[in-house]
């Protein structure tokens, strides 16, 4: 009978406890008695929520497992006022879904709604009276319900606003095709797919996540952190090999890498994993430093991800930059690459040496011995081809390594000479000094 | 379901009740409702106030006063006057009262459950209890003529009900009506059925179309939506309508489809006719839905 109108903008940040303004509340005009009923077709509209609701409902054509997009669409339908609706679409979801936690919150409030105010999730005064007897640790999960579901609700919002080309991801192999990124604050899984054409890639889906329970860069092992850096998959464990709380399985990363050794960091046991039985879904921060994705969006990412080969980006947080920026960077360091690869060529072994940086390393040579090393083989070089292929360039977050700028490099590497022969893949770390991107490590 | 009965019988109640005004004041309500949407449609809102005030108190049990005084609180920006003259035009009538804490009742209870499975604690399922009521002692007057208040202001209604419907409709607002006990132990799709009858009195299209197969193939030959579009002339062009249904005979039942006969009696302010109709049933995920309706 009453049809409330509240603004976008009102209706989501009602969810971030901002001051409630001004409700624009509208009441239905009796204007007709006969025409009493048409709770389908109520009064709100406006461009924002339909353009809101058209961004989802396009989301659930890509991705019909999409269950956040159908938790988001209910709440858009009650805070614009189409209680019936919103009641519809978590019924729905809580059939398909029926261990969603936040989607029973918020039936619990909108069923409340239709008789008392409610301006924060779950704090209606039905709540608030069964809360006290239960103890902190239930304070707690109410909280972190409240948590998520400002977090996906947040990424809805933001991921129209922000610019869309990741500085952290600059070129894709052939072999690659799929590369990971992740946003601990925001807790934000994104895939990203090379294009065939080659150069570029696409953002195709992003998924929440639940990372490590303290904030912050891993550094040692149990400190409850999930590591920032360039990692990639190393193998899939399939759930009958694992406790019921990795859910569907889980993917390893390669944490401690190369980098992270060399500066002594500890731990291991950093996976991408599943939900344990009873759980749609976990809270933003709940892990020992694992990230854990639903099993229904794990199991939709299972096939896009290659043990061996999909790269995973961990920030604290993506940085997006606009295509010019993009491009430049992505330049600048395949540009040093082929410098590398040209000068290796040209036998000078002194403009070839002159890409290392003074600390470097690899597994058994620092600059020192590799540079000797080095020298005593072009002595009997007469001819040298370098072809480099497969290029992905991957690019650490600012601020993480002691605000040094690295960079990740994996290759494809075919070498000829006039006495060796060799193809390989390879991996390098590169870091900027003075402008110039020089090799930090060089490994297989 | 249950909350779908529920809903039925509000609505039902709300669109059958008719205000009722006697003759003598009558004419003077309908001045002052048109005098008031005039002074709303040129934004004098203090004044609509003030009339809208006195006529609650001239007719306190008129809903559509109250939501319109509720409107113009509104748009004063004044939300907790709307809210609290909203809650008065409930509680005003006894019917509506009774109604909207029954309904507030269950809402809780169902509430209480959702919160119990978002933070998993093992609450006891709450007792909804719903206090029975005894019959309206004074249905409200009935005079022959009754008034209707509607857009333009009010109508008159030539031919109302007689007391004796009309009485059977105040019967419905009870929360606990003798025909909702009825239709609790009812099978299934009689339940559906009244449900189905119960829209239809209210004149409620949406919900009565809901209750129809979405391959629903009128008997007539028109097209789905063709049938859509002319049962919401039809069931809209009546002042009021009265369905009930009777001497239910499932022909033949499965778990999934159902034939069943039953009488049906049709009145409306314009036409009344009795006739058995036969309709097949589909079992959906919804529920039972009718997928063929003809007469006999």
């Amino acid at each position: 009978m009453m049809a409330k109108r509240i603004s976008l903008f009102l209706c989501l940040s009602m969810f971030f406890s901002l001051s409630v303004a001004e409700k624009n509340i509208q009441l239905a005009k009796i204007s007709n008695l006969e025409s009493h009923y048409p709770a389908s077709s109520s009064a709100s509209s406006g461009n924002a929520f339909s353009r809101v609701l058209n961004k989802l409902e396009t989301r659930l054509r890509v991705y019909p497992k999409d269950h956040e997009a159908e938790l988001l669409k209910a709440i858009l339908y009650f805070k614009s006022g189409k209680l019936n609706l919103a009641l519809e679409e978590l019924d729905d979801l809580i059939k398909k879904v029926p261990d969603f936690q936040l989607a029973y919150l918020l039936k619990g409030d909108l069923l409340l709604s239709k008789f008392t105010d409610t301006n924060n999730l779950g704090q209606t005064t039905l709540l608030a009276s069964i809360i006290p007897r239960l103890g902190n640790n239930k304070k707690q999960q109410l909280n972190f319900l409240r948590e998520e579901a400002k977090l996906r609700l947040q990424a809805l919002l933001n991921n129209k606003k922000r610019k869309i080309w990741p500085r952290q991801i600059l070129a894709l192999g052939k072999s690659v095709k799929k590369a990971l990124l992740i946003d601990k604050r925001a807790n934000r899984l994104y895939v990203f797919s090379r294009k065939d054409s080659g150069e570029l890639f696409e953002e195709i889906n992003d998924y929440y996540i639940t990372t490590g329970k303290l904030v912050g860069n891993k550094a040692v092992k149990g400190d409850l952190r999930t590591p920032e850096g360039v990692y990639f998959v190393t193998s899939w464990i399939s759930p009958n090999k694992l406790p019921s709380k990795y859910g569907i399985g889980a993917f390893p990363v390669n944490y401690p890498n190369e980098l992270d050794k060399h500066n002594g960091k500890t731990g291991y046991g950093i996976w991408l994993h599943g939900t344990d039985k009873g759980y749609y879904s976990r809270p933003p921060r709940d892990s020992e430093g694992c990230v854990v994705l639903t099993n229904i969006d794990l199991e939709a990412l299972k096939s896009e991800i290659k043990p061996g080969l999909t790269p995973v980006v961990i920030t604290d947080k993506v940085e997006w930059v606009d295509y010019a920026t993009w491009q430049k960077e992505r330049k600048t360091i395949l540009q040093a690459v082929e410098d590398w690869r040209l000068d290796w060529e040209s036998m000078s072994v002194n403009k070839y040496l002159s890409h290392y940086e003074k600390g470097f390393w690899s597994s058994s040579h620092n600059l020192k011995s590799w540079s000797a090393r080095k020298r005593l083989l072009a002595k009997n070089k007469t001819y040298q081809s370098v072809k480099l292929s497969d290029l992905s360039v991957l690019v650490y977050p600012k601020d993480t390594e002691d605000n040094k700028q690295i960079a990740v490099v994996r290759l494809h590497q075919n070498y000829k000479s006039n006495n060796f022969k060799s193809d390989m893949y390879k991996r390098l770390y590169l870091t900027k000094k003075d402008k110039s991107w020089k090799i930090l490590y060089e490994g297989r | 379901m249950l909350r779908n009965a529920v809903w039925v019988v509000v609505l039902g109640s709300i669109f059958l009740s008719i205000n009722v005004a006697t003759a003598a004041n009558r004419d003077e309500l309908a001045k002052k409702f048109s005098e008031a949407q005039r002074l709303t449609s040129v934004d004098d809102i203090p004044q609509a106030i003030r009339i809208y005030q006195s006529i609650i108190r001239a007719n306190p049990q008129l809903p559509e006063a109250y939501n319109n005084l509720a409107a113009l609180y509104l748009k004063q920006k004044n939300t907790k006057q709307a809210k609290q003259i909203l809650e008065k035009g409930l509680l005003a009538h006894k019917g509506y009262g009774a109604l909207y804490e029954s309904l507030t009742a269950i809402n809780v209870a169902m509430a209480r459950d959702a919160y119990s499975k978002a933070l998993q604690i093992d609450l006891k399922p709450a007792d909804i209890s719903i206090p029975s009521l005894a019959l309206m002692n004074k249905p409200p007057v009935l005079k022959k003529r009754t008034i209707v208040i509607a857009d333009k202001g009010i109508q008159k209604v030539k031919a109302a009900p007689s007391s004796e419907k009309l009485k059977k409709q105040v019967i419905v607002t009870n929360p606990t009506p003798p025909a909702t006990k009825k239709l609790e132990n009812a099978a299934p799709i009689e339940k559906t059925l009244q449900a189905w009858s119960a829209a239809w009195s209210a004149q409620a299209v949406d919900m009565y179309l809901s209750f129809y197969h979405e391959q629903y193939k009128p008997s007539n030959g028109l097209s789905h939506k063709g049938w859509i579009q002319s049962r919401r002339l039809r069931l809209k062009k009546p002042k009021w309508i009265k369905i009930s249904l009777s001497d239910f005979d499932v022909k033949q039942q499965t778990n999934k489809q159902a034939v069943v006969n039953f009488k049906q009696r049709y009145q409306s302010n314009s036409f009344h006719d009795v006739s058995t109709k036969q309709m097949i049933l589909l079992y959906t995920k919804d529920g039972w839905r009718i997928f063929r309706e003809k007469s006999l």
